[in-house]
């Protein structure tokens, strides 16, 4: 009556979600952390395809990386050191219906958790890993992680890292079932945005190791890389990342690669001289553990009353009656 | 023992329950981590129980309300009180303006909310489950964009360029393949079909309306003369070719054979050579009558089928006498039109004989034009702003009165005028008074409401007032949205939404409309709310009267007095009531029910001045209502009384016009009553309005309309050079100097670093990436040190731009590696 319009569905239970709409906290990462580029592009991605808050969780280990879904206003699971892929896994197969994000630091994934890692892969699980490899501990204050590069002194190695570095690109592609690995660089924002976009939408366990910037306690393990571009080897194709041709500009080694191709792949991540960045890796034929034992039934809470019910009774004495 | 341990089990089953009553929560609605309470969801309304006083204190108060009804006495009302009825809507987030509207259909007369072509948008994509919630979520990203950037001030543009350019960047950005096989495209492209997406999208402003009814005018004119327009297309298209020929025959004749060229039609040509072979052809003169057709033609043709003929259509009425002169121009000048397409079409056969036509042609007049050519001038559009017209009113009467198809649309961006309610509702009822006027009247908010009227009224073969209010917020901090205010102006019958038919034949209450938006069968439109009175619920019923509507403006606060929580009497009667009663005696007092921000509902004493008021509108209002057919038992004294003054005001108009034109008429009474001829016409062909024309649309005809996105400095998605703030990047490309102090936004990381330094000159953009907002808003200091700090080295300080700076020197050396 007064000219209003109210019966809008759109306005009255919808909402575009903006940026702003995805972050809760202030981080509280070092100035310059390259966690903050990481978290922008996620929030970005959700941005983008507009999933709800709620039909989300970011699950994470422990380290400053592990502070993730501190920083997302959606479920969030800040969990134990090495543990985060398990309570993934878990929460994925009890609610099929949420999108799930693992957050996890190199010493988090590749050293304490590195048994789950391999069988994460292994169960290929409807989900997006993301691992912000400092090649450090940073939140325990530098001790070398199974990425520090051999020589780089640290708390645990006074005297330099003696061992070479684990190479996870090599590890990943060796283990069965594995149906998605991608490499990147924090500070190509838009690469970054690209690949995670691809994990996202790819059906089955999307691996990504982002080479994250430390400046806190690694300043200068990414000089090499970042003073010669041409020692970061772009790899892209139609099914692989896309590459904006600004970027090719700065970043000059470009090359196509067929994410379908495996040898090809592991050719490329055992190259310990460029570094590949792109897709290395996809493969959407893997059947996702989820689809396989997918409950026959709703675990809905009176099926498991009845379970329970079943499982209290194996207690009960019962009255000899006969 | 069995007792026991049946005791145990319970109590473990019992924590077994809680828990799964938790379990149930959380896999049942939990609240979502960003489900942000709406306030409307929160905002009820509320009183607590109020106690009465005895007989003492009661008369104590009733003195005090009384010496505050008498205008002895005043003080301040609470702040954030809204008139009960209306606060839960103007408190409902999901409450907003029907504007932007789209102006669309094939003859350009349907309008379109947005919201309506969402809810199509959405119907059409077919989508469900999460897919769908998403893409609803896109939607509504969408209609905010539009309603952000074209839903408050005018813009008069190309909708389906708008929409989908929007579309389709908001689903490039869904997909990485270009958004081909997104569902969200294909909806729209399927729902392409069926919701008119070419149009005109237009905001809420001043110019709406005269965009809206230009624009719907034009289109029905159109159709009605488009035979005649064809035709008119045909003769011109005939006429050119005959003046090239004859011009390439002139030049034929004169010398070479090789004036000949590709492009002309040798079968046209021979009938023109032909033509001329005999000997009275080949004149000059001939080759001159046509050329000058053409031209006329030509540019009537120009005129009549551009899309910009619409503001042609206007005419500003700014003084009289302009506006007299102006008509009489447009008279002649599409008169001699008519007559140079009687000569084309004559010229085209050929068979113009300059010895038996031209006497006829030169005294060529009005009488010898057919109906349709008549028809074929444009109804003139007058547009007045309440102000103009209340300057003009003498001329404005005479143009009422003149017998003229004039379509005249008066329109108030304000109906108040300190305490005084503007006369812009008594040009509407001097209209229907005169009852050959299609009438209509409504606020602007409710347009979509009347617009089946309007349509009516343009389409109407006669004259057609239309009496609008655009309410314009010139007040700061008002209440609530000028929209809102706009709408209740029609709601509490201070501005009545109604519409008369101009077609005599009909009977009275056929003829006159009220819209039942504003509850027409009552004395005052009412609206009803769940309130919580102490620990209970109850319907209440709210009136919304002119009390109601004063109060929502700036300078009427004085009228009311709060009534204290511990100030109720026995005295105070809902307004409503103590209208009722037309002696209105002051044993009551009457008071309105506000509420306030949080729900909670407040009594409001009005004075005098206000209950008059009301009284006077409540007159006018049943009369209405007795026009169109409500028997309001009340009034058919009041229609007399008020026919017989409207018919004295115009007696008294009428003998002051013809007073004023006497002479005039005297001299040349044939020459006065065809003034039906519009200035439009005049506009038509003089060079100003073209001109002016061209310049009115220039908003259509720039290329690019404010394109989305463009504006802000950052691009989201690619790192192209020219996402840099542009001028920065051009440089960048031609290798020359960095003067301007950019970021490589897209190579931001979001580390903050910038925005810890200065937040008012480093912003984030959507993509939440940082660009220099404002390089004045610090100091070139905390530009070189963001450009030091700056972790992937993407901040170019430039040059410094206050060359007062201290340590410029210094700073610009250590600028120097962030500008190469
Ligand atoms: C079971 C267990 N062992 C050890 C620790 C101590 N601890 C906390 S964080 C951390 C390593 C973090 O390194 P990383 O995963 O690379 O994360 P970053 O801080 O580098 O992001 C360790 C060893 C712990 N919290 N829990
Ligand atoms: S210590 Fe390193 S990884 Fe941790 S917050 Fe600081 S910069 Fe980031
Ligand atoms: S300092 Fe650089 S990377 Fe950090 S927010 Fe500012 S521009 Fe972005
Ligand atoms: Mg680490």
């Amino acid at each position: 009556m007064f000219g209003v319009s109210i019966d809008n569905l759109l306005n009255l239970d919808q909402k575009y979600y903006e940026i702003d709409d995805y972050q809760s906290d202030i981080p509280r990462w070092c100035p310059g952390c390259g966690d903050n580029g990481i978290l922008t592009a996620t929030q970005r991605l959700l941005r983008e395809e507009q999933i709800a808050p709620e039909k989300t969780v970011f699950v994470s280990g422990i380290g400053c990386s592990s502070r993730f879904p501190h920083y997302m206003n959606t479920y969030g699971f800040h969990s134990l050191h090495g543990r985060a892929l398990p309570i993934a896994e878990g929460i994925k197969i009890r609610r099929p219906d949420l999108h799930v994000f693992v957050n996890m630091g190199d010493g988090d994934c590749f050293s304490i958790g590195a048994a789950h890692w391999i069988h994460a892969l292994r169960y290929n699980m409807n989900m997006v890993a993301m691992v912000h490899d400092n090649n450090i501990y940073g939140l325990t204050k530098k001790q070398a992680s199974p990425t520090t590069p051999k020589g780089l002194k640290s708390n645990t190695t006074p005297r330099g890292a003696v061992l070479e570095p684990l190479n996870p690109l090599v590890t990943t592609l060796a283990v069965s079932n594995v149906s998605f690995v991608a490499n990147v660089v924090e500070w190509i924002p838009d690469l970054l945005f690209d690949v995670i976009k691809k994990a996202f939408h790819h059906k089955g366990f999307s691996f990504i190791r982002i080479l994250q910037r430390c400046p806190h306690f690694t300043p200068h393990v990414f000089d090499p890389i970042m003073n010669e571009p041409d020692r970061l080897r772009l790899l892209t194709h139609d099914d692989g990342m896309v590459i904006p041709d600004a970027i090719k500009k700065i970043y000059k080694n470009v090359e196509t690669h067929d994410p379908s191709n495996i040898h090809k792949a592991r050719e490329y991540a055992s190259d310990m001289e460029t570094i590949p960045i792109g897709i290395l890796f996809r493969d959407e034929s893997i059947p996702t553990y989820d689809d396989i034992r997918k409950p026959t039934r709703p675990n809905t809470p009176s099926v498991i009353n009845e379970a329970l019910q079943q499982e209290f009774d194996k207690f009960g004495i019962k009255p000899k009656n006969d | 023992m069995t007792a026991q341990k049946t005791k145990g089990v319970s109590s473990s089953q019992k924590e077994a329950e809680h828990l799964l009553e938790e379990l149930d929560q959380f896999a049942g609605d939990a609240p979502s981590p960003s489900q942000k309470q709406a306030p409307a969801r929160d905002y009820h309304l509320w009183m607590e129980k109020r106690g009465k006083h005895n007989g003492e204190r009661q008369k104590e108060l009733y003195k005090k309300h009384l010496t505050f009804y008498l205008g002895e006495s005043s003080a301040p009302v609470p702040p954030g009180l809204l008139p009960a009825g209306l606060a839960p809507l103007a408190h409902n987030p999901a409450a907003h303006s029907p504007f932007p509207v789209l102006l669309t259909g094939e003859s350009g007369t349907e309008l379109w909310t947005l919201d309506h072509i969402m809810r199509k948008l959405l119907e059409a994509s077919s989508l469900k489950d999460e897919a769908l919630e998403v893409y609803k979520r896109h939607m509504a990203g969408l209609e905010k964009r539009l309603v952000d950037e074209y839903g408050r001030v005018d813009h008069f543009q190309d909708f389906a360029g708008i929409i989908s350019q929007m579309a389709l960047e908001a689903f490039k950005r869904l997909t990485s393949d270009n958004g081909e096989d997104h569902p969200a495209v294909t909806a729209l492209e399927q729902l392409s079909m069926n919701v008119p997406f070419n149009g005109l999208l237009i905001g809420y402003g001043p110019e709406t309306l005269r965009h809206l009814i230009s624009r719907s005018q034009a289109a029905t004119w159109r159709k009605s003369v488009y035979d005649t327009l064809n035709r008119l297309e045909e003769l011109t298209l005939s006429i050119n070719a005959l003046v090239e020929s004859a011009q390439n025959a002139e030049r034929k004749s004169d010398a070479s054979n090789t004036a000949f060229s590709d492009s002309i039609d040798f079968d046209k040509l021979k009938e023109v050579v032909q033509s001329v072979q005999s000997p009275s052809s080949v004149d000059g003169s001939r080759l001159k009558r046509l050329k000058k057709i053409a031209d006329s033609l030509n540019t009537w043709h120009d005129i009549l089928n551009s899309d910009k003929h619409a503001a042609v259509f206007l005419e500003k009425f700014t003084s009289t006498d302009p506006a007299r002169a102006h008509t009489e121009k447009a008279r002649r000048e599409i008169i001699s039109l008519i007559r140079d397409y009687h000569l084309a079409v004559l010229e085209d056969k050929h068979r113009f004989d300059p010895r038996r036509h031209q006497k006829l042609f030169d005294d060529f007049s009005k009488r010898m034009m057919s109906d349709e050519e008549i028809r074929l001038i444009p109804p003139a559009l007058l547009f007045l702003d309440a102000r103009q017209a209340a300057e003009h009113q003498d001329a404005l009467v005479a143009r009422m009165l003149s017998g003229e198809k004039i379509k005249i649309s008066i329109q108030a961006t304000s109906l108040l005028e300190g305490e005084r309610l503007l006369p812009l509702y008594g040009w509407a009822r001097m209209a229907t008074a005169l009852n050959r006027f299609y009438v209509v009247q409504t606020p602007l908010p409710a347009i979509r409401d009347m617009w089946d009227e309007i349509r009516g009224a343009l389409q109407f073969e006669g004259a057609a007032f239309f009496s609008f209010y655009t309410l314009i917020d010139e007040e700061e901090n008002a209440p609530v949205a000028d929209y809102i205010r706009c709408g209740a102006a029609a709601a509490s019958r201070v501005f009545p939404l109604y519409a008369f038919n101009g077609q005599t034949a009909k009977p009275l209450s056929e003829r006159f409309f009220l819209s039942p938006e504003i509850q027409p069968q009552s004395l005052w439109a009412v609206n009803s709310h769940t309130v919580r009175v102490g620990d209970e619920h109850e319907e209440q019923s709210f009136a919304f009267t002119p009390a109601e509507f004063f109060y929502l403006h700036k300078g009427f606060q004085t009228h009311y007095y709060p009534v204290g929580r511990e100030d109720e009497h026995n005295a105070l009667i809902p307004l409503v009531d103590f209208l009722k009663d037309s002696r209105r005696q002051k044993e009551h007092l009457p008071y309105i029910t506000m509420a306030d921000g949080n729900g909670e509902l407040h009594k409001l004493l009005v004075d005098e001045f206000i209950v008059d008021q009301c009284a006077a509108i409540a007159a006018d209002w049943r009369v209405m209502q007795e026009w169109s057919g409500i028997d309001n038992s009340w009034a058919a004294q009041a229609v007399a009384r008020l026919k017989e003054e409207l018919e004295r005001q115009a007696e008294r108009k009428i003998a002051d016009i013809t007073r004023d034109f006497e002479e005039k008429l005297n001299a040349d009474r044939e020459q006065l009553t065809s003034e039906i001829i519009s200035n439009l016409a005049a506009g038509l062909l003089s060079d100003e309005m073209i001109r002016l024309g061209s310049g009115l649309n220039a908003p259509v005809a720039v290329p690019a309309p404010a394109a989305p996105g463009k504006s802000a400095p950052p691009k989201e998605d690619s790192v192209a050079p020219e996402s840099a703030p542009e001028s920065a990047g051009e440089e960048e490309d031609e290798g020359l100097s960095f003067d301007e102090a950019y970021i490589d936004t897209p190579l931001c990381t979001s580390c903050n670093e910038c925005r810890n330094i200065n937040p008012d000159m480093f912003a984030y953009d959507a993509n939440k990436q940082a660009y220099i907002s404002d390089v004045n808003a610090g100091t070139y200091r905390q530009l070189v040190m963001a450009a030091e700090n700056c972790p992937v080295k993407i901040i170019h300080p430039g040059k410094p731009v206050n060359p007062n700076e201290p340590d410029l020197e210094d700073l610009i050396k250590r600028a120097a590696p962030f500008n190469s």
